[in-house]
């Protein structure tokens, strides 16, 4: 059964060892602005009543996953039914997955190359051996284990943070885009640590997208090329037929 | 930012390439054949200008020499595969179709020789050069939909928010199309005759209120959306709120709002709807040809500035 992760942002100290690891573990370049995973701060409300959230920014790996929808190619698949990898030999580097995911999570490097993100250490980890970011952290805020398990933890989480007087603590990933395979235990709403209230699957209205663009191209064909030019040939023709018929007399 | 120059002069090209065949195949069938001429110069126009904007593109991948990877699979959801496909195979027909029309129009004296074996062969696909044709027309459509749904299917909140881009981008198509038949027409390209010319001068007045419409729409319902995040803003994060409302706000007064009220409102359409209109109006027939070259060249650039404040917009 592959695996998920839970992100307690309340436990987060911001100390960059799932950053340090990560490309540690995954050889990710260094210098070249690349980034599976890095540390995002948030600070929140007007003074005197401030908070600062931490946020670990990498890949959802959503059940409804936007890049691998729109990915010309087919370079992004899920490898094990679940995690989303993008195979960097076969990527081409359009940069259509970036401007998909609702999280803004694929990126290039410089020079551009394939696109990166986050492969849940495929190929690096084993499946049940947690990643390397989960392996690295000192306080325990990140969690490796069962998807249902990890949800019941964070919903126990939530309700903890909410009698600590947190009312806007939330779990999110149970549900948006199909669920999440990274949940984050939030103090805050999504907004405040830069997570889409309401994400959507970037393909969701591509029907309706295709049909907009051929009923305008349809419209345009009746109005105004239809009336200008059909309209105008016929009068022509009546008028040519009823000069004849007036010569002919 | 992930999309730049490259796109946006692709996408205009693609627009213009597209909306000239699709321009052309109407004004020659509803006219039940008169400029048949027209449709040749819109083939050789838009084939050249559109394969280089692909170029461009390609240059523009992080992996350039991979781009034939597009081509192994077919990816019906993927809006970029099926336009990878569209482009391909409407360069390929309109390419065949404008050497076929060529050598339709080469009298016998012009052919000798070797060049008598090529004519020959091309004229041979004219039986189902009319079916092509008509193929070819359809691509158009799908071609110049294409680049708004290419946008449309992210999760840029401009670009998605509504399904208002693809009817934007497919106006504005139309409307450089009209503009580069005009503009070869006023250059003194035959084929474009006055009369397609001064029909066309009536048509674009048209289509510039439908993209006036489809641009206020876009805005409206992008600026709308918006509006739950920017409620939350004073409480919450103002990095999340930024994106929602940055691209409509940027256009509307920041940093695009120049290139958008100066280049794309009032260059791009308001000055060539508003000429058009006195044109009609004062019963003009026939436009002088100064005046049909002007509004060809500020709605080709209009239409550029569109696509650049909006690939820009969109990225904010």
């Amino acid at each position: 059964m592959a695996k998920a992760m839970l992100i307690d942002t309340d436990l987060c100290l911001d100390c960059n060892a799932c950053t340090v690891e990560c490309k540690r573990n995954n050889e990710v370049p260094v210098g070249q602005h690349i980034a599976w995973t890095e540390m995002q701060e948030f600070e929140v409300g007007t003074f005197p009543k401030v908070n600062t959230y931490f946020m670990k920014r990498a890949c959802n790996h959503c059940t409804e996953a936007s890049c691998m929808n729109v990915c010309p190619t087919g370079a992004i698949s899920k490898t094990d039914g679940v995690h989303v990898v993008i195979d960097q030999e076969w990527c081409i580097g359009c940069g259509y997955c970036t401007a998909a995911c609702p999280f803004e999570i694929p990126h290039f490097g410089e020079p551009k190359g394939s696109a990166q993100k986050c492969r849940f250490c495929y190929g690096t980890k084993a499946d049940d051996e947690p990643t390397a970011c989960a392996s690295a952290c000192p306080y325990g805020a990140i969690t490796f284990g069962e998807r249902d398990a990890l949800v019941l933890a964070g919903r126990g989480r939530v309700e903890q943070l909410r009698k600590q007087g947190k009312a806007t603590a939330n779990l999110y990933g149970e549900k948006e885009l199909g669920g999440l395979n990274v949940l984050y235990v939030l103090a805050d709403r999504p907004a405040a640590y830069g997570l889409p209230e309401n994400p959507k699957v970037a393909t969701k209205a591509t029907g309706s997208n295709w049909l907009s663009g051929i009923a305008t191209a349809g419209a345009l064909a009746l109005l105004p090329f239809w009336t200008l030019f059909k309209r105008k040939e016929a009068l022509a023709a009546e008028a040519a037929a009823e000069k004849e018929k007036e010569s002919a007399k | 930012m992930n999309w730049e120059w490259p796109v946006i002069v692709y996408l205009w090209v693609a627009g213009l390439g597209g909306g000239a065949y699709f321009v052309t195949f109407l004004a020659n069938r509803l006219s039940g054949g008169s400029y048949h001429g027209a449709k040749r110069v819109a083939a050789g126009l838009g084939v050249p200008a559109v394969v280089l904007g692909v170029l461009m593109l390609v240059i523009d991948l992080g992996h350039p020499f991979r781009a034939w990877h597009l081509f192994v699979r077919f990816r019906p959801a993927s809006p970029m595969s099926m336009g990878s496909w569209l482009l391909f195979v409407w360069a390929v027909l309109a390419a065949v179709l404008f050497l076929v029309w060529w050598a339709e129009s080469l009298s016998k004296k012009q052919v000798v020789g070797g060049m008598a074996r090529i004519v020959n062969a091309l004229l041979s696909i004219k039986p189902v050069a009319d079916l092509l044709d008509w193929v070819t027309f359809v691509l158009s459509i799908l071609l110049i939909a294409y680049t708004g749904v290419l946008l449309s299917t992210t999760s840029e909140p401009l670009w998605s928010s509504s399904v208002l881009l693809p009817a934007l981008f497919v106006s504005s198509a139309v409307a450089t199309g009209i503009a580069v038949m005009n503009l070869a027409g006023a250059l003194g390209v035959r084929q474009v005759e006055r009369s397609l010319m001064s029909k066309l001068c009536k048509a674009a007045s048209v289509v510039c209120v439908f993209e006036v419409l489809a641009l206020a729409g876009l805005l409206i319902w992008a600026a709308e959306l918006s509006g739950t995040a920017v409620a939350y803003a004073g409480t919450g994060s103002e990095v999340a709120a930024a994106t929602a409302t940055a691209g409509v706000t940027s256009l509307l007064t920041g940093s695009l709002s120049f290139p958008f009220w100066a280049g794309v409102v009032l260059l791009g359409l308001l000055l060539p709807l508003g000429v058009e209109m006195s044109l009609i109006l004062r019963g003009v027939e026939s436009p002088p040809r100064e005046v049909a070259a002007i509004l060809a060249l500020m709605v080709l650039v209009g239409g550029f500035i569109l696509r650049a404040v909006i690939v820009f917009g969109g990225q904010v």
